[in-house]
């Protein structure tokens, strides 16, 4: 019986048409399709080529007209936005305010953040108090919208003596520091507003960072003589590296894509003394109307992005690590 | 809210009417499928009337007749009155309020809809949308009586060739606030009437009272009416920027100089550059801390009458100019339009907007919102408008006669407006000379022309 049922499983194997072999045959071809990658691939893909590749393509096509919120009418004029952008005096003041932007908000939020992270990762090895707490009001600046913390340092910077600052200068016999009004001092600002903001990011990264760093590391530095200082040099910073490439290249982008903090502090001025890309390319799609030229100043910051992006991975060599 | 709108020529007051409108938003579009379209009432929150002929009406939740929808209460009985006599005057006819949320998205939807014959038979319209919308709007000379009534920049700017396109029924406008105590003792008691008095009595209050002798905000409609006053032109009829031509850049510069002159001779403070809420310029002038600035016609009730501790010391006054016989102020306001170009819904809608603009229906709208009316004739008749509606009710119809809208040429949003405000901060704040300031302004309007720009210097 045994030997019958076997033979009979074994021709129906054999036999094509039959349901057992369209099973095999469905089943061999669905093995075949899952065992490839672009399988598994196919849903981030179709995510991205929807939610990414479509609408930067979009942007892409939309820089080369002359689309107008204000008319229904749209043309292409091709590189026409591009030779006005880059001609314009207007783009190369937003790219220095943004590069000045960028470059001291990666300074500053990557000192401060790596600075708090480690006096907190210190209170933690030592079993002190507070670090959770200290974490927590830290985060909160990240947590808050840049558009209200935007507004709480325009409140805080009035150049009256209502202004929390000017206030508190006048209580020291200080005279009312313009903040806002004057064009170098507004850029300073936004920077310190923009770095208030964006350490707890750092911060919270390089203190994920530090907690991976072994103990083993500091007590054999230890053990070899390295005072704190160089235990910081030759053991932390390398364990951190590749975080602060990603804090870095982060930071970097956040920096460079800057518009909401910015928007509701100063919205670019005086006189565009802190009017950055971002906030530039706003201007042109909503107050000017000009969808075709904001595009244009999106792909133009797009590059800038990719470009900046593409240095700092020749500058830090971390293939090992990613 | 009222207000709001009055000031509505000021970014951060679109947003604010933008928020509003969009807070509201999903009651709003509730109330659109909801429940009253039952209501057996002839005015509801989404309708007017129960005729036959029906017609679409877009237009804000701040003109709602339904007190509890709508985002100025205030106006709402004025709403529902001048609903209710038109839906009984008009019996066969309906119209359907459709509530619109985004300001900007409802400007960009008219144009584009009408360009393609689309339009909705008649819609509200900022008073600054008239212009780009003047080829698709219907005359509604046959429904309005007494086009002559209306105050001169209400012609000038919603009407062409003889055809009224608009019915504007409410305006505001600039004005210079002065205190009279400090004028008094600094100067001859007189309110400034040309900048150099300005500059005189203004550096004599600074420097004797240690406060801010004269301050603006940094909107364009502020200080266009010095540009305007003198006889300057943003634009050409073709749309065109002119401003940079030889009348009008003398104009233009001596207008940037007068800026620089007021930092520089200590009667305004340089902060004013980054000032660009009419609230915070209202209230430290109440609070003390200036002495003249230009405010639109509802700051005294808005800022000075509730923070001053003694608001009788304020008056107004035209905004000074360069030469005393120049005038000029800037005005705003909302109108009704009809698309609709011929049968039953043509009709009806102009009947509608009509309505909007007849003496006893403004007067109560203007009134109950503490706005000002456009035609001449409402300010004479107490019954109409009452005369406590504001305190320098007389005055500001006097202004009015020197009314002058804002251009609605694609070049004035585009890059005028943002460039003029761009170069008043920068002279302000010392980052430019007013020659300087000024080329640059007229080069990157020139850039954004979509055409060729000759200034004729």
């Amino acid at each position: 019986m045994t030997v019958m049922l076997t033979m009979t499983s074994d021709a129906a194997i054999d036999d094509p048409s039959s349901g057992s072999g369209i099973r095999r045959t469905v089943g061999t071809y669905v093995d075949s399709v899952v065992s490839r990658p672009l399988f598994w691939l196919l849903p981030a893909l179709l995510f991205i080529t929807v939610f990414q590749l479509y609408p930067v393509f979009e942007v892409f096509r939309m820089s080369l007209t002359d689309m107008s919120l204000i008319t229904s009418e749209e043309s292409y004029v091709w590189l026409e936005n591009y030779r006005r952008l880059l001609g314009s005096e207007r783009f190369y003041s937003t790219l220095r305010v943004t590069g000045l932007y960028s470059i001291a908000s990666i300074i500053l939020q990557i000192g401060l953040g790596l600075g708090l992270a480690l006096a907190i990762d210190y209170g933690v090895r030592r079993g002190l108090r507070g670090p959770l707490f200290t974490r927590v009001v830290v985060l909160s600046a990240w947590i808050v919208p840049g558009i209200i913390i935007g507004l709480v340092w325009k409140i805080m910077l009035l150049e009256t003596n209502v202004g929390v600052v000017n206030n508190a200068l006048g209580r020291l016999g200080f005279g009312i520091v313009p903040f806002l009004s004057d064009a170098q001092i507004a850029v300073v600002s936004v920077i310190t507003a923009g770095a208030w903001r964006g350490t707890a990011f750092s911060m919270i990264m390089f203190y994920a960072g530090l907690k991976r760093v072994p103990d083993e590391l500091y007590r054999a530095a230890k053990i070899d003589g390295a005072g704190p200082l160089a235990r910081f040099r030759y053991v932390t910073l390398p364990q951190l590296k590749s975080v602060v490439f990603v804090v870095t290249i982060l930071v970097t982008i956040y920096s460079l894509n800057s518009f909401d903090l910015i928007f509701a502090l100063t919205n670019g001025g005086p006189g565009r003394a802190t009017e950055v890309i971002a906030l530039s390319m706003y201007k042109s799609a909503f107050n000017s109307y000009e969808m075709g030229m904001a595009a244009a100043t999106a792909v133009v910051l797009l590059m800038v992005t990719l470009v900046v992006t593409a240095v700092y991975f020749r500058l830090f060599d971390i293939s090992e690590e990613i | 809210m009222s207000r709001i709108l009055e000031e509505s020529d000021t970014k951060s007051t679109r947003r604010t009417f933008l928020l509003a409108t969009g807070a509201i938003g999903t009651t709003t579009l509730a109330g659109c499928t909801g429940g009253d379209d039952d209501d057996d009432s002839l005015v509801t929150h989404t309708r007017v009337g129960d005729g036959d002929v029906e017609f679409d009406h877009w237009t804000s939740a701040f003109y709602s007749p339904d007190e509890d929808e709508s985002l100025q209460a205030e106006t709402a009985s004025a709403m529902r009155a001048r609903f209710e006599e038109w839906a009984e005057e008009n019996p066969e006819y309906q119209a359907n309020l459709v509530y619109q949320s985004d300001l900007d998205q409802w400007e960009s939807q008219l144009v584009t809809r009408a360009s393609s014959g689309e339009a909705p038979p008649s819609s509200t319209l900022d008073s600054i949308w008239v212009p780009d919308n003047r080829e698709y709007l219907q005359p509604l000379n046959d429904y309005v009586d007494d086009v002559d009534d209306f105050f001169p920049f209400v012609r000038e700017t919603a009407m062409e060739d003889g055809d009224l396109l608009a019915a504007w029924f409410y305006t505001g406008l600039r004005c210079l606030y002065y205190r009279t105590d400090l004028v008094e003792e600094y100067g001859d008691g007189e309110p400034p009437r040309t900048w150099d008095d300005v500059l005189e009595v203004g550096s004599a209050i600074a420097e004797g009272e240690d406060i801010d002798g004269f301050t603006l905000q940094m909107s364009a409609l502020d200080t266009l009416p010095l540009f305007w006053g003198q006889g300057g032109e943003l634009v050409d009829d073709d749309g065109a920027p002119v401003l940079g031509n030889e009348d009008n850049y003398d104009a233009l510069l001596s207008t940037f100089e007068f800026f620089d002159d007021l930092v520089e001779q200590g009667v305004t403070p340089q902060r004013v550059g980054t000032l660009d809420d009419p609230a915070q310029l209202g209230e430290e002038a109440a609070n003390g801390q200036s002495a003249m600035f230009i405010g639109s016609n509802s700051r005294y009730q808005i800022s000075i009458e509730p923070n001053d501790d003694n608001p009788d010391r304020w008056d107004v006054a035209e905004i000074p100019m360069r030469e005393a016989d120049q005038f000029a102020t800037g005005v705003g306001g909302w109108t009704e339009g009809v698309y609709a170009q011929e049968g039953d819904v043509a009709e009806a809608a102009k009947s509608f907007a009509a309505k909007a603009v007849e003496p006893e229906t403004m007067g109560r709208y203007c009134e109950a919102g503490s706005q000002l009316p456009t035609r001449a004739s409402v300010f004479e008749d107490d019954d109409l408008f009452s005369s406590d509606t504001f305190r320098f009710q007389d005055q500001f119809r006097t202004f009015l006669e020197n009314g002058v809208a804002r251009p609605s040429a694609a070049i004035y949003f585009e890059a005028i407006e943002g460039e003029w405000v761009t170069a008043k901060e920068r002279v302000f704040t010392r980052q430019s000379s007013p020659t300087e300031a000024v080329g640059t302004m007229l080069d990157n309007i020139a850039a954004a022309y979509d055409g060729d720009v000759d200034y004729d210097i």
